[in-house]
């Protein structure tokens, strides 16, 4: 009896001081997305617009506090509104956030300059975002207007502590539609820097097939070409060895290239976010033949008349093909010109493209297909099919004409040889140049 | 007073049997309180190798071999106040103390150590544990001022870890195999009934075990050693926790042989001396013993006290100044309560059944089954974002302050440092906000919080046996078996809000598993690294113990064998060939011999020397250079042996009480592992990586002087004083190893031998002394005071930079500017200042009826001195050029990181008996 009283009196005792030790049960703390206020009418803050004070850095030439540019006792802000198009989460993107001034067809670009990482989790792509201006500077950072906080003459980026004022985050997210342009524009700075752009038809180049965005084995930032099937111009891609798609290959195949145009200096240089901005799923547009005619090894030069032949000629840094049939005088020629077997076994829609010029008075040339030339020797015993190919009419002038695509189709199914025939006489010898030559899928 | 009237008694009793022809002693010994009669009282007559140990009834009876004249009774029991009695031997005459009285030893102090000895470091990369909660039950001057004065320093007796220690609770070995080490949080909360423990020091000889080098403790839980009564207490404190309570109720030896004790307790603090370390423990106890028959008796034991803690971190000098020693980095607010992301719970119930066979009078055989199961689990946040480390050095004002003007900023330096003084915590709603952001953009979960598991099940038998062949001559002996299987893998506790957490290496993306790849966890799931460590260990050990008047001497041996395999569970995506299924099985032999002797030049003065050698396997931490994603072994992994001898001089008198011990031990071809980023890696393909380092043929070397000394100047106040000069150092210069695994796959450096010879070994310090009084007033109460003087304490030296690469640059040339004499400033080991703390303790019991009330309260650090109780350098920078950099800085970023002791703090309990 004693004793259980004994027990009971112990387990009382414990029960008596049992106190609660808050440990564990964490509950989700409720998330408040409440955007910045800071564009509310109510409050009459100035909004200013991306042209207005980009134009206060050309103005200045220099950096530019915005302190002394904008209204300082007034008690109000002074901010900008942009949108979010850059993402860090890859790695490509570092201590930068790019804003452009709207979600489709934006006017201007500008980069901000931060102290932070990761800032694509609260800065996300589309995140509509007020710059607050107050205590804050602008400047052409080699070539790229940045803002950022003045550090004597230069531009220093903002402390991790106050991004949250200074930049400040809208509730909205847009959907950010790139700006569909071409290479050249985009290396011509026709359109304006910092936006985001798409190219479509884009791939990369047949010698840089499975080439990784950067380098493996090391941390250097790496420039990639990517060339165009439509226009041939190439743009450059720059990677950072720091990236966490470094080593992924880039896609093989043809599509649409997104990203943020920027420059350094005079360079224009692209960045992409992530892997998918090359868009590259589409069957790829090499040519099936391409000649640059530094050296004539590969093609059948055949003179049937005359002492003038074809022969490799370069000017600057230009190769080409060139033939001429004047010397002291017009003398008579007929020149072949003959390009190695090309297979269009597998072809579909083949075409031919190729720059030429004419100057001088005397026949054109001819640009003919045949699928019957035995591949050397003498090419007049084949049947040859004239193409209407674009000629330069222009006789005063060494400008490059384009000779647009020529369908060869017709000679789909095998091998196709291409000939240039030259024909002068004495009464009139053109010097004809022929360059940059492929043949490609439509 | 007192013992004068007992002389006189003694020498009337002994008139009074003068009719025996033989010459006997003999008496009971009592229970002060309830007068029940004693058992397992040890019974001596002073420089003689007379000695007897009570039975059932209490008594004992010494007939032959008695010394005439005036002589000493010395009567002990564990857990009573000693007594010491002069007696008057006559030939042929009989001595009858018919009721010799023990009191109970309220145990006051004892509580007071026992709370420092389940205060493990609070960190991961955490710095020894001492030996003091093995000390404890001494009654040796220099181990009690060890375990009370000097632990909270985590000063090392002898420079010897815990894992050197042996602690047995029944007989069964209970330090950990991943370690070596007792888990103290596997028995907190339940001190009532810990506190019958048997004690040698050093390598002495003990009856249960050969033991080790650094102090062997068994603690007897069996349920018929309990003093019958109830016991409840409530103490209150400012330390790990604030509040405990405690009750304890034991049956005794009841009539139809069955007795039972139980202890049930709590400990809890929301928060402890550190900022928020909360405190949430539960203890419960049981043992239940059936004497079956004369011969026979079965014991079964229960224990249970799951407990969690939430940690605190270790510090930089720059974070220590800016916010004293009870900042916790590792804390922030959420929903107004402070959460703790680093929080440390122990599940690990023991159940044992122990069987004690008495043979016969001069043979017993203890035979028992033990069994443990449950977890440990170590809790944190990963990241893929930004490091949420509130400390993180780019968070901090020493970061933006530099000599080179491109990155001096005081304005953002004076940005951080008022971030930092006015918050400076983990801010867990933005954790939260972060996974709710990312998730909506398609991406995973940026953070989770998740724990690092093992899940111990060990089952270990063994069977003792001590059996006195003459008088003078016993033998003991013991067979053990252990097995354990560890499972250790990572669990999702918390995803923060969000939906899923990538299971990939965050660097490299390759899988965690590969047999289940791109694979997206959940809470409660088991990710990142999922392995089995099976052990099995079994050992025979057998000695013999002399004992003579003149002098007692013993000799020792063991031999036994361990194996440990690691078992891969998972397929880890950067060691895929070498991670999934059973490893190389690792098989080690252990020996063990040792011998020593006790002089006795008379009844006061004696020589002990006491020697060992014995080789063991590793711990298992040190035998995987990176067990959670590969089976590597370290290199010239073999037994680690140790060597160590020990001297002492002891003088007792009736007032003084004092020992001086010279000791030695080395240890050698001991390994270490470690895991940190370093920066500035010449050698290696990278110069920055995530690396695992192992150092293996590791010599070390202890060597130095104890002194104790007690004196009993008045009969209140006793004077005491201990002095330890030490010395531990490393004497070779071991190999370093270093893995880690890039783009290319695992890669692998021999990085040659680190110059460690002569540096400290790291932790406490080295060099102790205390001084003080004690006073006991008759009425029941008394008060204690000490000043305890600290010294050589070392930082943790990182092997890499000792190593041949640190005067390198990447092509193997020295590098340009290098100065060797500031080289050598650079790799200096950091000395900790000495300092002083003053402790005070003291205690008051009344006696109401058959009733007690005990009243104890201690105060330690006194002048609340701050001090460094350990830390290390960080090797993050790793080669000449970045270290001088490093500190070339007006404040370092990459400083060593410390732990500081506690201010001043309080313990207080009363306790109630009946």
């Amino acid at each position: 009896m004693k004793t259980i009283f004994k027990i009971v009196a112990v387990v009382l005792f414990i029960g008596a001081f049992t106190a609660c030790v808050q440990d564990d049960d964490y509950s989700v703390p409720a998330i408040e997305e409440t955007g910045s206020n800071i564009a509310n009418p109510a409050l009459g803050n100035h909004s200013y617009s991306f042209a207005t004070v980009i134009a206060m850095q050309t103005a200045a030439g220099s950096l530019v506090e915005f302190n002394n540019q904008v209204p300082q006792n007034d008690g109000k802000d002074s901010y900008i509104t942009g949108y979010v198009i850059s993402n860090d989460e890859g790695g490509n993107i570092y201590k930068s956030i790019y804003i452009q001034d709207a979600p489709e067809n934006p006017t201007a670009g500008i980069k901000i300059s931060v102290d932070a990482y990761d800032t694509y989790i609260k800065y996300n792509v589309g995140r509509k975002v007020y710059v607050k201006l107050n205590g804050l500077a602008i400047d052409d950072d080699n070539g790229v207007i940045t803002i950022g906080v003045a550090d004597g003459t230069s531009l220093a980026r903002i402390s991790a502590l106050d991004l949250d004022d200074a930049v400040q985050r809208d509730s909205t997210v847009e959907t950010i539609v790139a700006k569909a342009t071409t290479t050249g524009a985009v290396n011509g700075s026709t359109i304006p820097n910092g936006i985001l752009i798409e190219i479509p038809n884009m791939q990369v180049p047949v010698g840089d097939l499975g080439a990784t965005f950067a380098n493996i084995d090391n941390t250097f930032s790496v420039n990639r070409n990517l060339i165009s099937c439509d226009d041939n111009g190439i743009v450059v891609i720059r990677n950072s060895g720091y990236s966490d798609f470094k080593t992924v290959e880039m896609a093989g195949g043809k599509g649409t290239l997104t990203a943020i145009l920027s420059k350094y200096n005079s360079n224009i240089q692209l960045f992409v976010r992530e892997p998918a901005d090359l868009d590259f799923t589409g069957p790829r547009c090499d040519p099936l033949f391409s000649e640059n005619f530094n050296t004539l090894a590969a093609w059948t030069v055949f003179s049937v008349t005359g002492a003038q032949d074809w022969y490799a000629s370069s000017f600057g840094s230009t190769t080409f093909a060139k033939i001429s049939g004047f010397t002291t005088s017009a003398q008579n020629n007929e020149d072949w010109l003959v390009s190695p077997a090309i297979d269009l076994s597998t072809a579909v829609a083949p075409v031919l493209n190729f720059d030429n010029v004419k100057r001088y008075n005397g026949p054109d040339v001819e640009v003919l297909m045949s699928t019957y030339y035995a591949g050397s020797g003498d090419p007049t015993t084949a049947t040859w099919t004239t193409l209407p190919a674009t000629l330069d009419t222009n006789t005063g002038s060494w400008t490059f004409v384009n000779s647009g695509d020529v369908d060869i189709s017709a000679a789909l199914g095998g091998n196709v040889y291409i000939a240039f025939k030259y024909t002068s006489t004495t009464a009139g010898a053109a010097t004809i140049e022929i360059d940059n030559l492929i043949v490609k899928e439509l | 007073m007192k013992k004068t009237i007992l002389t006189v008694l003694f020498g009337l009793a002994a008139l009074f049997t003068m009719h025996a022809q033989q010459t006997i002693v003999k008496g009971q010994v009592v229970d002060g309180d309830s007068t029940e009669p004693l058992t397992d009282v040890v019974v001596s007559i002073k420089g003689t190798a007379l000695t007897q140990t009570t039975a059932n009834q209490g008594t004992f009876e010494f007939s032959s071999g008695l010394p005439l004249g005036e002589q000493s009774l010395v009567v002990k029991k564990n857990g009573y106040l000693p007594k010491e009695y002069t007696i008057i031997i006559t030939e042929g005459k009989t001595v009858d103390i018919s009721t010799l009285i023990l009191n109970e030893d309220i145990g006051e102090a004892e509580d007071f150590s026992i709370t420092l000895t389940d205060e493990e470091l609070d960190s991961d990369e955490s710095v020894s544990s001492n030996t003091s909660g093995i000390l404890q039950s001494s009654k040796d001057v220099f181990a009690r001022a060890a375990a009370y004065e000097f632990s909270a320093t985590y000063f090392k007796v002898r420079g010897l870890d815990s894992e050197n220690g042996t602690l047995l609770l029944n007989g069964i070995r209970m330090n950990k195999a991943f370690n070596g080490r007792p888990q103290w949080g596997n028995w907190g909360g339940i001190n009532d009934v810990m506190r019958n423990q048997d004690f040698v020091n050093g390598s002495k000889a003990n009856d249960y075990a050969f033991g080790s080098v650094g102090g062997t403790t068994n603690v007897n839980l069996r349920a018929s050693s309990y003093r019958k009564g109830t016991r409840l207490s409530y103490a209150s404190s400012n330390r790990s926790y604030r509040n405990r309570v405690m009750a304890t109720h034991a049956s005794g030896l009841l009539e139809n042989g069955w007795s039972y004790a139980v202890t049930a307790g709590r400990r809890w603090a929301d928060e402890g001396y550190a900022e928020g370390t909360i405190y949430d423990a539960n203890s419960i106890f049981g043992s239940i013993e059936k004497k079956i028959n004369e011969k026979h008796s079965l014991n079964f034991t229960s224990i249970y006290t799951p407990n969690r803690r939430g940690k605190a971190a270790g510090m930089t000098q720059e974070v220590f100044d800016l916010k004293g020693n009870k900042y916790n980095s590792y804390w922030g607010y959420q929903d107004g309560e402070k959460r703790n992301s680093r929080i440390k719970e122990v599940e690990e119930p023991i159940l044992m059944l122990n069987h004690y066979w008495t043979i016969s009078d001069k043979t017993t055989l203890n035979t028992n089954i033990g069994y443990q199961t449950g977890h440990i689990g170590n809790s944190r946040i990963d990241y893929r974002a930004s490091n949420p480390d509130p400390t993180y050095y780019k968070k901090l004002p020493s970061y933006y302050i530099s000599n080179n003007p491109a990155f001096n900023n005081p304005a953002e330096a004076y940005n951080r440092l008022q971030e930092f003084l006015n918050d400076g915590q983990l801010n867990w709603d933005e954790l939260y906000a972060s996974n709710a952001s990312a998730n909506m953009q398609g991406y995973h979960d940026v953070y989770v919080s998740y724990e690092d598991r093992n899940d111990d099940t060990q089952w270990s038998f063994n069977s003792i046996l001590n059996t006195e062949i003459t008088e003078n001559i016993s033998i003991d002996a013991a067979v053990n078996y252990t097995t354990l299987k560890s499972h250790n893998y990572a669990k999702v506790l918390d995803l923060l809000g969000g939906t899923g957490y990538e299971d990939a290496d965050k660097f490299l993306f390759t899988d965690a598993n590969m047999l289940d790849p791109n694979r997206i966890v959940q809470k409660g799931d088991t990710f990142k690294y999922n392995f089995n460590l099976l052990s099995t260990s079994y050992d025979a050990f057998a000695q013999a113990q002399f004992k003579y008047n003149k002098v007692d001497f013993y000799v020792g041996g063991q031999y036994g064998n361990t194996t440990f395999q690691r078992e891969g569970l998972y397929q880890n995506g950067n060691n895929p060939t070498n991670s999934l299924g059973k490893g190389e099985k690792l098989d080690f032999t252990k020996l063990g011999a040792k011998a020593g002797l006790t002089y006795k030049i008379s009844g006061k003065h004696l020589i002990d020397l006491n020697g060992a050698y014995i080789q063991d396997a590793p711990t298992m931490r040190n035998s995987f250079s990176n067990s959670r994603e590969s089976h590597n072994v370290v290199n010239n992994l073999t037994e680690v042996k140790t060597t160590a001898f020990d001297a002492s001089y002891i003088f007792r008198s009736g007032i003084l009480k004092s020992r001086l011990t010279g000791y030695y031990s080395k240890i050698e071809d001991a390994t270490e592992v470690a895991f940190y980023y370093g920066d500035g890696l010449t050698g290696l393909s990278d110069d920055r990586a995530f690396v695992q380092e192992a150092l293996d043929g590791i010599d070390k070397q202890n060597m130095g002087l104890e002194f104790g000394v007690e004196a009993q100047v008045t009969p209140t106040i006793k004077l005491k004083g201990a002095l330890a000069l030490g010395e531990s150092v490393y004497t070779n210069n071991p190999n370093v190893n270093l893995s880690y695994v890039n783009q290319s796959g695992p890669q692998n450096f021999d990085y040659g031998k680190a110059n460690l010879k002569d540096y400290h070994i790291a932790g406490g310090p080295q060099r102790a002394a205390s001084v003080g009084f004690e006073y006991r007033d008759p009425k029941y109460w008394w008060f204690s005071a000490t000043a305890n003087f600290f010294s050589n304490a070392y930082v943790d030296v990182t092997a890499i930079t000792r190593t041949k690469y640190f005067a390198l640059d990447n092509n193997g040339i020295q590098i340009v500017g290098y100065d060797e004499d500031v080289a050598k400033e650079l790799l200096k080991q950091e000395k900790f200042d000495n300092y002083m703390l003053v402790n005070l303790v003291g205690g008051k019991s009344w006696k109401i009826g058959n009733k007690y009330i005990g009243l104890f309260a201690s105060i330690a650090n006194v002048l609340g001195e701050d001090y460094k109780t350990g830390g290390y350098e960080q090797a993050r920078s790793a080669n000449y050029t970045t270290l001088l950099e490093d500190t070339q800085r007006p404040t370092r970023n990459f400083g060593p990181k410390y732990w500081f002791g506690r201010g001043t703090t309080y313990f207080m309990t009363v306790n109630f008996r009946f």
